[in-house]
């Protein structure tokens, strides 16, 4: 039996048809990210978790588990990369913020368990690849750590709790916007678009 | 922050500064951002998230569509494409962005349709989040001249196809009701007749109905105006409301000005920053 701290959102019916089911997305010619060697990974807490969620839901689906499983891990070098921080060891701090980037893209195959659960996914990625390679502080650290840690524990996040999510992250520094679809867009509204100028 | 602007700590804001700080982020919007730190206290108008609502947020809202509808990003930027007259510079432009967009995607082998999909909820949380933020804009934002007839609904997300619709965020005027934002500038016939006058001869589209809105609450008060006429107001709700010891904020400051100018009121724009 679990420790009780999932805190799932979404209702019975929406569940049904997501637990068991595989997604388009992660049966595409989607190409992971390998494992970085070293990375510490603790069973303890995503059997717990596991079992929090057989104890509610039943088995849960690949999807649900892979989630899970690397929002722990993201958040496990989150925590190494606050330790060194806090000991002034940027680089370090760095390279731990390096491997949670990467175990976020991984997330992206399996992160439309619910709308709000995949908006703040797509929102993460979205954070690291703006953050271009600049070192987090501690705040934005703390930041993605409490986001990683709202996807283990209610990975069927609503929208709204999803939004509060990322207005955190934005007050954080991140930039969630992409820069790209801005140019066009902006572009196309000074040209007037939308006056029909 | 001198511009050489007799000192004020209040600053009201126009809707393209508040569009500036909801919507758009990096250098983008910079000034809007900027410029509000300098206040003590900011007043934000209703009227300003109605046009925000009506205005940039659907159109936001409307890409947004584009992309749950069309499940592809180059279907998408060739509808942004249809929609307007593009120029060379912009084609090009439509270009690299398309190609920032698709470099973007951290991973490799997601089909078009994954590639959209995640577009499409990484809008829906600038939508959601933009539109939760809109009364705070900074802390302490002070939500002024309420209008009972506008709702503030939520954007709406259909769980059939994932659309959004802000048809919850209108106007609703009662049958032989006068409109809110209306009885509000009526209050200010000398202010008005100022106006008017700012904007005598002027040929452009928005001058010319906003003349004939002013005219329409000046001459025939007891007239009620409907939904289109209240978008009409514009620019000249902000200069009639703007308290006297505040100063507008806007990134229009030519429009603004002009009226601002003709009430003896102050308006701040990039174009005052050195």
């Amino acid at each position: 039996m679990g420790t009780g701290v999932l805190s799932f959102h979404a209702s019975t019916k929406s569940l049904t048809g997501n637990l068991g089911s595989e997604s388009a997305s992660s049966q595409s010619g989607y190409v992971g990210v390998t494992p970085v060697e070293g990375t510490k990974h603790s069973e303890e807490p995503l059997s717990t978790l596991l079992d929090d969620v057989r104890s509610v839901y039943g088995q849960p689906s690949h999807r649900l588990t892979k989630l899970i499983d690397l929002a722990l891990q993201a958040s496990e070098s989150c925590q190494e990369a606050i330790g060194f921080i806090e000991q002034s060891q940027i680089m370090n701090s760095d390279i731990e913020m390096q491997r949670a980037q990467s175990f976020v893209y991984e997330m992206l195959p399996y992160r439309n368990l619910e709308e709000g659960t995949a908006l703040v996914v797509a929102s993460l990625a979205m954070a690291f690849i703006n953050m271009a390679g600049t070192p987090f502080d501690k705040k934005q650290i703390l930041c993605v750590d409490r986001i990683l840690k709202g996807v283990y524990s209610s990975p069927f996040m609503s929208v709204d709790k999803a939004v509060d999510f990322t207005i955190d992250m934005e007050d954080c520094g991140f930039v969630m916007d992409s820069s790209g679809l801005n140019i066009i867009f902006e572009d196309a509204l000074e040209s007037g678009f939308a006056s029909g100028e | 922050m001198n511009r050489g602007l007799p000192a004020v700590s209040k600053a009201f804001l126009d809707t393209t500064v508040l569009t500036d700080i909801l919507l758009k982020s990096g250098e983008l919007g910079l000034w809007s951002r900027e410029a509000i730190k300098e206040y003590d206290e900011i007043l934000l108008p209703v009227y300003a998230m109605k046009e925000f609502s009506s205005g940039p947020l659907s159109y936001w809202i409307w890409l947004y569509n584009k992309f749950a509808l069309t499940k592809s990003l180059s279907k998408t930027i060739l509808a942004i494409s249809s929609m307007v007259p593009m120029k060379p510079r912009t084609a090009q432009t439509a270009l690299e962005a398309l190609s920032l967009c698709n470099n973007s995607i951290p991973i490799s082998g997601m089909t078009e349709e994954e590639n959209a999909e995640f577009y499409r909820q990484v809008l829906l949380g600038k939508i959601m989040r933009a539109w939760k933020k809109r009364r705070n804009v900074v802390p302490g934002t002070n939500v002024v001249d309420d209008l009972p007839c506008f709702t503030e609904g939520d954007p709406l997300l259909k769980q059939e196809d994932k659309t959004l619709n802000n048809a919850a965020c209108k106007c609703h005027l009662r049958r032989g009701k006068d409109c809110c934002a209306a009885a509000i500038i009526k209050k200010h016939p000398d202010d008005i007749a100022a106006l008017i006058k700012a904007i005598e001869g002027k040929s452009r589209r928005e001058d010319v109905s906003r003349r004939a809105v002013l005219h329409k609450m000046l001459n025939t008060p007891k007239l009620s105006l409907n939904a289109r006429e209240c978008r009409n107001i514009g620019d000249a709700y902000f200069a009639i409301q703007a308290p006297r010891d505040s100063v507008i904020l806007t990134t229009n400051g030519k429009d603004h000005k002009e009226l601002a100018d003709a009430l003896g009121k102050q308006v701040l724009c990039p174009q005052d920053t050195p």
